[in-house]
């Protein structure tokens, strides 16, 4: 009886495997809406704490503290928020870049942390187009076979990054200002030579009280063109990076609690618009997102 | 449909340094290139001519009649400007625009009536753009409303539903067309118009005219009674006159919801369904939209 109720989606995000051999984690793969579990298949969803390659410096002296003991070792640090903190993902952001260090060198330490950790591990650049498109697919080859997932990758710079990916088997993020019109004019590009199941969308994030609506909006209609338009250029999993977002704020530069709570509450969000891995900078706030899940 | 050529505008570099350097000739040249194109009105956009209104305007619109026989269309936001244009007009004019703002009704639109002229009115008031067909027919309504009671009968006024860039919302073309079909219910009498181009506003250059072709083709069949476009756009001239039937076939079954097979399509005719599709909104906009 319930079933006549009940809405049949065509679209559907495959499922993502990142990890190697032994650590491998599944993101997405869901036929349906966000927790629309009485429609569909959910998809799976990955949480994942930042760590940097190099000291952070622009970081709240809450989280330097909180992370003291292992801010300046990456290896120390990734595993710590895998094996302590139950992180399912490392997201690893190459602050080293900004003193530029040599690629060769950048890459060798995210090869370290790889294996380190018994998590997969993302890759992620500044965000500068020539930098990114210099040092990115030098840590495609470094991390050859590791199967990472990568980015930024620009409309500017795709071409670079996202070839070296696919030719050592590692996942992209695709990333693009806000906007859902762009997120599918760079998949398509993007699509002529590369799979687009192995290609994570990263639309930007704000954090709550910061502009979240338009980030919601976004990837609430790149999630619903995808799976209820069935429009196969945009069946690619959400990536929402919202920890840097949540510990710039106001309140959690005051306030290491409310930095937590905002944190929470901006993944929390985005989780409901469609995100399939998040970005978290304090293990707490990851506990209390899942905790809210189960 | 009645095209409007909009190439005399105030945002062309040509236009104007003649128009601040009164230099006549090539602005002449361009209202000839456009009569030649096969346009019927011949707009005048002249911006806001914070200087000079009243000169300006009686200088551009004397040096235009001198080479052309076509109705003008007055295009500028300066009631003074306005005038001084209305005043010297040989044949009626059309003034562009007026709206339901409360400054538009109490400036604009009165000389309208003063002069006997058709006038632009567009469904913008004092809180903004409508944002759907039924909002669009309410403030219309209200301001045609008082159109009338100052004496400015349907005939003269030119209805424009604002239509906005594809990039900003693919559905209001949707809600544009649906508008355009009520117009005869809700308003007998009343004629119509759009400004075409608003549509591609900030898609890339080199495809903003098909966007441009594939709409005209669709506003026509809702009942659009003009349009102002690029007169120089000779693929879109050519499909408003009906030339192109094969075309125009691909366009409007789109438009009439049905799903073709393009395989047997030419490279030409596949670009015409796919934007097509893209126009009402069948598939997501992108700008790489030709190349899926």
């Amino acid at each position: 009886m319930l079933e006549s109720f009940l809405e049949k989606y065509t679209g559907e995000i495959k499922e993502l495997v990142l990890g190697s051999e032994g650590k491998k984690s599944v993101a997405g793969g869901q036929n349906t809406l966000p927790f629309h579990s009485f429609e569909g298949k959910t998809g799976q969803l990955k949480f994942a704490l930042e760590v940097s390659d190099s000291e952070p410096t622009d970081w709240t002296p809450w989280l330097q503290e909180f992370y003291a003991d292992v801010k300046s070792s990456p290896e120390a640090w990734a595993k710590k928020s895998a094996e302590v903190f139950g992180a399912d993902l490392i997201f690893l952001t190459l602050n080293s870049m900004e003193k530029d260090v040599p690629a060769a060198e950048i890459a060798a330490g995210v090869k370290r942390v790889a294996e380190a950790v018994n998590v997969p591990v993302v890759v992620f650049g500044l965000g500068e187009k020539e930098k990114d498109a210099a040092v990115l697919p030098v840590v495609a080859e470094v991390c050859s076979g590791l199967n990472l997932l990568i980015g930024p990758v620009l409309k500017e710079n795709h071409q670079e990054i996202a070839s070296a990916a696919l030719e050592h088997g590692h996942a992209i993020i695709a990333q693009i200002p806000m906007d859902i019109n762009l997120a599918k004019d760079l998949n398509i590009r993007l699509g002529k030579y590369f799979p687009l199941d192995r290609v994570v969308i990263d639309p930007l994030t704000c954090a709550a009280g910061y502009g979240l609506e338009y980030a919601y909006s976004t990837m609430e209609r790149i999630r619903l063109s995808a799976v209820v338009h069935d429009d196969k250029t945009l069946q690619s999993p959400l990536i929402a990076r919202v920890g840097k977002e949540a510990w710039k704020t106001k309140e959690a530069i005051q306030d290491a609690g409310k930095g937590i709570v905002w944190e929470a509450a901006t993944a929390f969000s985005l989780l409901l618009a469609g995100a399939d891995i998040v970005t978290l900078r304090h293990p707490e706030s990851l506990q209390r997102v899942k905790a809210m899940m189960s | 449909m009645i095209l409007i050529g909009e190439n005399i505008q105030i945002l062309s570099k040509v236009v104007s340094e003649a128009l601040s350097g009164r230099n006549a000739l090539p602005l002449q040249e361009l209202a000839k290139e456009q009569v030649k194109a096969g346009v019927h009105w011949i707009d005048l956009n002249i911006g806001p001519a914070r200087k000079n209104p009243t000169e300006t305007m009686s200088w551009l619109v004397n040096n235009i009649q001198e080479v052309v026989d076509l109705p003008l269309v007055l295009d500028t936001t300066n009631t003074v400007a306005m005038e001084a244009g209305l005043t010297i007009c040989r044949q009626k004019p059309l003034i562009n625009s007026a709206a339901g703002t409360q400054e538009s009704k109490e400036k604009m639109m009165p000389l309208a009536q003063k002069y006997g002229s058709n006038v632009v009115i567009s469904v913008l008031n004092d809180a903004g753009i409508p944002s759907d067909a039924a909002s669009r027919a309410e403030s219309i309504m209200e301001t045609i409303d008082y159109a009338n009671s100052i004496g400015i009968p349907n005939e003269d006024i030119w209805v424009d539903p604002i239509m906005l860039p594809i990039g900003v919302s693919q559905s209001d073309f949707l809600e544009v067309i649906e508008f355009v079909g009520m117009l005869p219910d809700i308003a007998p009498g009343v004629k119509s118009t759009i400004g075409l181009s608003n549509l591609s506003n900030g898609v890339p250059r080199d495809l903003r005219h098909i966007i441009n072709q594939v709409a005209i083709v669709i506003l026509n069949k809702a009942g659009l009674y003009s349009a102002i476009v690029d007169s120089f756009d000779k693929e879109l001239v050519a499909l408003n006159a009906g030339k192109e039937q094969e075309i125009i076939d691909i366009i409007l079954k789109v438009m009439d919801g049905q799903d073709l097979d393009m395989s047997a399509m030419s490279q030409t005719e596949r670009n015409y369904y796919k934007t097509a599709r893209v126009v009402m909104g069948r598939e997501l906009y992108s700008p790489a939209w030709l190349e899926i």
